[in-house]
């Protein structure tokens, strides 16, 4: 059992779609609840891709495809899930600021953070300071979480952000914003919490203000 | 507007993007089967011609040659050529590539299909080949290869991948043009610090857009790279759109004393100037570039 988990933690991390799709394949055969298939083995290995991105061994184009490779395996597993095995670390709405199409770094950390754990409501680009507003209200997330990549757009998070204070949201849930032009000094001129440079720390964010 | 800014160099494209049309209310696809949406100030690709792998075998790219490929060189040219360097862009290898596919699909492509992603790069490569060699017959002065290989952070793919995908088509596009007998300067955005290795050991004459806040610093490239010229510099995600007039001078005043001594050093915005950015900062940068960019620079 430990040696199939062992496998599709390394099939993962190594970018390996068909052996991760075998992987899940006899993980469900020999037993293995497709929760633990999961969590201790395909999300283990996105942990790996995590570090290795951070260690300067991975790259954009590998931390996409290990997303696309989780995602082969979850395929096979989803059916075989159930909702109430899905022990669910933290909720967070997240999307593209107005005026922005923009997506490739904003389904990245929501890709990672399903990984990780996460239910994700992911709202699309170009989305209005109404409808963040909205999915806060029907969704209750923990987080927040806003990206853009151009400095004209970055400013529709200062709109939403002043939306959610004028509604009385805001203590409600964590804002992480992210994308090209954004620092950290932006995120606290805006009041946001936190400014994440890339995915791998819009997660590690993510998971820590979740173990607070 | 160049003559009121007093340029010295003209940017004359070569049409071969797409009808960039910030009015446009409805998608539009261009010559290459590329969907193009408008949203507020800005436009991106949302469609892609090559949905499926097998769809590439019945790809036809647009033509490279014919008026319209030209007719901005040729204007410019009988206009201001006297004056001014005419500058003129092509695309390197990568952008008309991931733009057959998606970014996110042909850099998964890379993995999954690799011969797949060969073979967009060759049609792209292939294309942009021709559009520079009529770009130079018609007057261009210099011609911008642009090809983003970096994100905010780092590279889009691997620097090896990028050694054996990317730059042996990279040098064809730029050994092509040297041919031709111009320089050529490359416009690549974001982290490239991992590749500035290769690049300088190709014939390039120059690079763009040089962002500090990607750790592409002018004073150091001018140290490690000093036959490379610099082309941009002046940052366009913080200085020029957000900067006080303090910030714009003391940038460009230190980008001078770090990487103009000698020459080698066309200053400007590294990017288009984006909408939000105030018409009173683009004239302190020029006002900045042209009293502190006098030679002699110690």
């Amino acid at each position: 059992m430990s040696d199939i988990l062992q496998r599709l933690k390394n099939s993962v991390a190594n970018l390996d779609t068909e052996g991760t799709q075998k992987a899940c394949v006899e993980a469900l055969e020999s037993g293995i609840s497709p929760y633990k298939a999961v969590s201790e083995g395909m999300a283990r290995g996105m942990k790996i891709v995590g570090e290795k991105y951070e260690a300067g061994e991975y790259f954009l184009s590998e931390l996409i495809m290990a997303a696309e490779v989780m995602k082969d395996g979850m395929k096979i597993l989803e059916p075989h899930l159930k909702a109430e095995d899905m022990k669910i670390i933290g909720k967070v709405a997240i999307g593209t600021v107005k005026g922005d199409l923009h997506d490739v770094g904003k389904n990245l950390v929501a890709t990672l953070l399903e990984a990780a754990g996460f239910e994700v409501t992911d709202l699309g680009v170009d989305v209005p300071a109404e409808k963040f507003i909205g999915a806060i209200r029907e969704r209750e997330p923990d987080i927040l979480a806003m990206s853009t990549l151009l400095t004209t757009t970055m400013t529709g998070m200062d709109a939403v952000i002043n939306e959610t204070e004028r509604t009385g949201l805001r203590r409600k849930v964590k804002i992480i914003i992210g994308g090209a032009p954004i620092t950290p000094e932006y995120a606290k001129k805006i009041g946001a919490d936190a400014a994440a440079k890339d995915a791998v720390e819009a997660v590690n964010i993510c998971k820590k203000w979740m173990e607070q | 507007m160049y003559e009121i800014f007093d340029s010295d160099i003209v940017i004359a494209g070569p049409d071969v993007f797409y009808p960039w049309d910030v009015y446009a209310t409805e998608d539009k696809v261009d010559e290459w089967g590329r969907t193009l949406r408008v949203v507020g100030l800005y436009s991106e690709f949302v469609g892609f011609p090559i949905k499926r792998p097998e769809d590439i075998d019945s790809y036809e790219p647009p033509d490279p040659y014919g008026p319209k490929r030209t007719r901005e060189v040729t204007g410019a040219k009988k206009s201001i050529g006297e004056e001014k360097a005419i500058m003129s862009v092509v695309n390197g290898p990568l952008e008309p590539a991931w733009q057959l596919r998606g970014l996110s699909t042909f850099l998964k492509d890379i993995y999954l299909h690799p011969s797949l992603a060969e073979r967009c790069l060759d049609i792209a490569t292939n294309f942009e080949v021709e559009v520079a060699k009529e770009l130079v017959d018609a007057g261009a002065d210099i011609i911008m290869v642009g090809d983003d290989y970096g994100h905010q952070g780092g590279l889009l793919m691997s620097p090896n991948h990028w050694r054996k995908l990317i730059l042996p088509r990279l040098k064809r596009v730029i050994n092509v043009i040297k041919r031709c007998g111009v320089p050529v300067v490359l416009h690549s955005d974001g982290n490239i610090t991992s590749i500035l290795d290769d690049l300088s050991r190709t014939e390039l004459d120059g690079l763009n857009p040089l962002q500090a806040s990607c750790e592409v610093i002018p004073g150091e490239i001018k140290k490690k790279y000093p036959r490379l010229a610099q082309v941009g510099t002046v940052d366009i995600q913080h200085t020029l759109p957000f900067g006080t007039r303090k910030e714009i001078e003391e940038e460009i005043r230190n980008t001078i004393n770090t990487a103009g001594s000698g020459g080698g050093l066309i200053m400007g915005p590294q990017h288009a100037i984006q909408p939000d950015v105030p018409v009173e900062n683009v004239e302190i940068m020029i006002n900045a570039i042209r009293k502190f960019g006098r030679y002699p620079i110690d």
